[in-house]
């Protein structure tokens, strides 16, 4: 299948079928009249509700509970939108007790696709559950290990990815004065990104997608880490974290079968250093000819620089490349002055970018002036962290970052995240991007209440993500 | 945020320069002190003879002068109090109303004589604190005991400002002296009460020997100089991980650690409950006061509740009945004891809100900041328990009650109980099993001053017990050939 090419669309078009947004050029996205996107957005959201609300029967409950049987304007969708946490809403117990009927109950609920038919009583373990849903339906299931030890589930389909991919390439092309590739246009880039290729997180099923969508399923064009890390080893992850955050790791008790998958893990673990090491030399010595695509995290990024600076060694980087970043430090402590480092050895500034798993089309990239936008094909709002009340549009507005993806077909594209943001909806940003953009950092809710903040009931403790780092999952 | 001047209280003397600001953070208070690496010579209290004028005044005297305090402590005549309550009318989990009792009743009755004798009479004894108490041993030998005031650090919880006034009253029964470092939480409550001090009787020996100032934790370079076993003996710590993880590595022979460290409660609630509605209604309102009594802040409050209503449906429809009746007696509870929190953890609500629709939960209420009461519908806490608060609780249903005994751990500061028979049938257990209170359902948050508190007695390890040990014969007896 070849991703999607550009194409002139009209705004009616649009307002039909949002994921035509990935149609336009990224120049194009960002000159979009406010006030058009608006009169979409009026159109487009009550629509997506009333498409959406037989085929997802989670969404059917909300709307039930709240009362509501249409919607006339976009901001009465607010409501309806899942909280992030709707992913991980399911019972821990019926993964321990591996009751994957019930999972598999929970999860259809969720998505588009009827699961309810799927035989999944010989399941024994995420994996087999997964497998019996990916094998006999288009919903793709992928998870994140959380932190306190849960997982989130998140769902998509392959009829979705088409536009979900070209939506995601779409963001990198260039904007005025900002460099930019047209990935789409140049499909011969190899992508070379550092994480575990195979298996069910996020980002596996993001390079997995890019394999078919951009690359015609050529495998080889997606240069990453060898291995998988597939949901059941995600779920003893989060486990052994959980257990270990709260200082129970010697209580643990582990099936015979999971303790042979945790020391294989283990061995995984010990052995990334070696495996990272061997992939810096290949990057280092295999791709300097042509122009390359890349992404890893900051820490990462750090990591290569470092390498590159104690093998006395050099980055030559072919001219239109392009290479991204996103999602802070992922918990790592870095020393001071590390942005100076990579700065020095790795030849181009990482694009940085802001997304979650929940959009599989698309991050907001950062500006030259240091704010991220998002695509319009997702309708933005902010809330008052409080009420869950839609803040006002207009003005500089602080608030629960919450979001509509007008391009999901499959599963809801509604949710509420754990992210604060600063919203400037006037828009008028100096790169000269039109439309409502993300001030500075988004920042995630629930962090440290900060040292000195003293009360005498426990609160639990904020799990880093240096693991899913250090596993090359995250 | 508020922005304010906090002053350091050095041994009856007000500072206020050489001032250094401290960010709130998310709506938390920025406020402006003085540096106390530049007073650290007048703050620690280097010569221990300087404790002896505290022995020139007599408990009586003692008690005589926090009497006088406590009358002079209400905000409503106290402007330093007033200050303290409005300041943390903006961080608080406690509304105005509740804070507002806080300050105007209950601290000023912390320094009631009859709680200040019961204090000392239930932990070290009058005897002891004010002179040497002979003890006849085997063989004839007698030691004499006293129990010595200590030189300690105070690392007070700030989501209570009973907790200053507890600090304060406690440090001068036993003769202490107290550098407090106030929370950033709540940064002007002791501050205030040293200031009445000053104004009540500036030359005092308990005015003089109560200082309080705000440094950051984890602030090596004053830390590491305070925590010297030449300037201080205890550390009387409230709080979590990270606040005791900075004090640890300070800890040494001759420093002593008294924790207050956080604990988690539970409820265990037997099947008598259900005998018929007017049971379940009072049942119902004591509970709602364990959970909503000042906002669930207490560690002590209710949040996992575990009722023995059984698992099948039957149970489960009783369950979601008592549920109801729980959530509207929370509501119901008066203005100054309880109220939709005003800072209800974002987090919290994010798990709630995932919840909605769940067919193994059922949620009453949740949908604002009134609070939520979560009714598992299969015997399984909600993941999210260690988050819990903002009156939000969780009731789940068990069969036995040893299901709920499993489940306490040396996490489980109290367990409220019903009925009252329960018991004594699993004090026993619980206290095996690492819990440290077993109270009367409905007084989850109401526990005394006096008696132990996280399974040590407070007052008691806040002495120094001396002894003038006088043996019969002139050498030991292995000595003699």
């Amino acid at each position: 299948m070849a991703v999607i090419q550009h194409r002139k669309v009209s705004m009616n078009e649009i307002a039909e079928d949002a994921r035509l947004f990935c149609c336009l050029t990224y120049e194009e996205l960002f000159s979009l009249n406010p006030g058009d996107m608006n009169d979409i957005y009026e159109y487009a959201a009550p629509r997506a509700f009333d498409r959406m609300r037989p085929k997802i029967k989670a969404l059917d409950a909300v709307a039930q509970q709240n009362n509501i049987s249409s919607i006339s304007s976009f901001n009465d969708v607010v409501p309806l939108l899942f909280p992030h946490t709707m992913a991980k809403s399911y019972p821990l117990s019926f993964i321990e007790q591996g009751k994957f009927d019930r999972m598999n109950a929970w999860l259809d609920k969720l998505t588009a696709h009827d699961l309810s038919k799927l035989d999944v009583s010989e399941c024994d373990s995420l994996n087999s559950w997964i497998k019996i849903i990916e094998e006999n339906t288009p919903a793709r299931v992928y998870c994140s290990s959380g932190t306190t030890g849960k997982m989130s589930f998140n769902n998509t389909s392959i009829d979705e990815d088409p536009y979900s991919v070209a939506g995601f390439l779409q963001e990198f092309e260039p904007f005025q004065n900002e460099y930019g590739v047209d990935i789409r246009k140049n499909s011969s880039m190899p992508l070379i990104a550092p994480y575990v290729k195979n298996g069910a997180t996020g980002v596996a099923h993001r390079l997995q997608r890019l394999v078919t969508q951009l690359y015609n399923g050529d495998d080889s064009k997606v240069i990453a880490l060898n291995g998988s890390v597939d949901a059941d080893m995600l779920w003893l992850t989060g486990k052994l974290r959980g257990a270990e955050s709260r200082g129970e790791l010697g209580q643990l008790k582990l099936t015979p079968a999971l303790e042979r998958l945790r020391t294989d893990m283990k061995r995984d673990q010990n052995s990334m250093p070696e495996r990272v090491g061997a992939f810096f030399e290949r990057i280092l010595s295999d791709f300097t000819t042509d122009p390359v695509l890349m992404f890893m995290p900051w820490p990462r990024y750090y990591e290569l620089a470092c390498y590159i600076r104690d093998q006395d060694s050099e980055f030559d980087l072919a001219p239109g490349s392009l290479i991204w970043s996103g999602g802070g430090l992922k918990g790592v402590q870095l020393e001071d002055g590390w942005r100076d480092v990579v700065r020095k050895y790795i030849p181009f500034e990482p694009m940085e970018t802001y997304g979650m798993s929940e959009i599989p089309g698309g991050n907001a990239r950062m500006c030259s002036a240091r704010h991220y936008h998002m695509t319009p094909a997702v309708l933005p709002f902010v809330l008052d962290p409080k009420t869950s009340e839609p803040l006002p549009r207009k003005g500089k507005q602080t608030g629960r970052y919450a979001f509509l993806d007008l391009t999901a077909t499959d599963h809801w594209g509604g949710i509420i995240t754990g992210d604060e943001v600063t919203m400037d909806w006037d828009g008028g940003c100096s790169c000269g991007r039109v439309g409502p953009y993300i001030e500075g950092d988004p920042r995630r809710f629930g962090a440290s209440l900060g040292d000195d903040k003293i009360t005498c009931a426990k609160t639990p403790e904020a799990y880093d993500n240096a693991v899913d780092y250090l596993l090359g999952i995250g | 945020m508020l922005t304010t001047v906090v002053p350091l209280v050095v041994r009856g003397k007000i500072i206020e320069q050489d001032l250094v600001t401290f960010e709130g953070r998310r709506g938390g208070m920025s406020f402006s002190t003085p540096d106390v690496n530049q007073y650290l010579d007048t703050i620690v209290l280097s010569n221990p003879l300087d404790m002896a004028d505290l022995y020139a005044i007599t408990l009586d005297e003692i008690i005589d002068f926090l009497c006088e305090l406590g009358t002079r402590v209400p905000m409503s005549s106290n402007k330093h109090m007033r200050e303290a309550y409005e300041a943390s009318k903006d961080t608080s989990g406690l509304t105005p109303k509740i804070l507002e009792y806080l300050y105007e009743k209950s601290v000023p009755a912390l320094f009631k004589r009859p709680l200040l004798e019961e204090m000392i009479e239930q932990s070290a004894g009058r005897e002891h604190m004010e002179g040497w108490v002979p003890h006849t041993l085997i063989g004839g030998r007698v030691e004499h005991v006293r129990a010595f005031g200590a030189r300690t650090v105070h690392i007070n919880a700030g989501n209570n400002p009973s907790v200053a006034a507890l600090c304060l009253a406690r440090n001068a029964l036993t003769r202490g002296d107290a550098i407090v470092k106030s929370p950033s939480n709540d940064p002007l409550t002791a501050a205030a009460l040293a200031l009445t001090m000053i104004e009540m009787e500036p030359d005092h020996p308990i005015t003089k020997h109560f200082s309080v100032g705000y440094w950051k934790g984890g602030d090596e370079a004053f830390e590491a100089a305070l925590y010297k076993n030449t300037n201080i003996e205890k550390i009387v710590a409230w709080g979590g991980f990270a606040s005791m993880k900075h004090i640890t590595k300070y800890l040494g022979p001759g420093v002593d650690l008294v924790p207050m460290d956080p604990k988690l409660s539970s409820t265990i609630i037997g099947k008598e409950v259900f005998e018929d509605e007017a049971t379940m209604r009072t049942v119902a309102r004591r509970l709602a006061c364990d959970i909503g009594a000042r906002n669930q802040e207490p560690c002590t409050s209710a949040r996992v509740v575990y009722i023995q209503s059984g698992t099948d449906d039957a149970g489960l429809a009783n369950l979601n009945v008592f549920g109801k009746y729980v959530y509207d007696a929370m509501q119901a509870l008066p203005a100054h004891a309880s109220g939709p929190h005003p800072n209800f953890d974002p987090v919290l609500k994010g798990e709630i809100d995932g919840l909605m629709g769940s067919d193994w939960h059922h949620i009453i209420g949740g949908l604002d900041t009134s609070g939520a009461i979560i009714i598992s519908q299969m015997d399984e806490v909600v993941d999210f328990w260690e988050s819990l608060g903002c009156r939000v609780a969780n009731l789940v249903p068990i069969d036995n009650i040893d299901d709920a005994l499993r489940r306490t751990t040396c996490h489980t500061g109290t367990t409220g109980i019903y009925p009252e028979s329960l018991k004594q049938t699993v004090r026993d257990q619980i206290a095996l099993r690492g819990g440290q209170r077993i109270v009367s359902l409905g007084h989850q948050n109401d526990g005394s001053a006096s008696g132990p508190h996280d399974a040590v007695e407070p007052v008691r390890r806040m002495v120094r017990w001396i002894v003038d040990d006088c043996a019969v014969e002139d050498i030991p007896a292995f000595c003699e050939e």
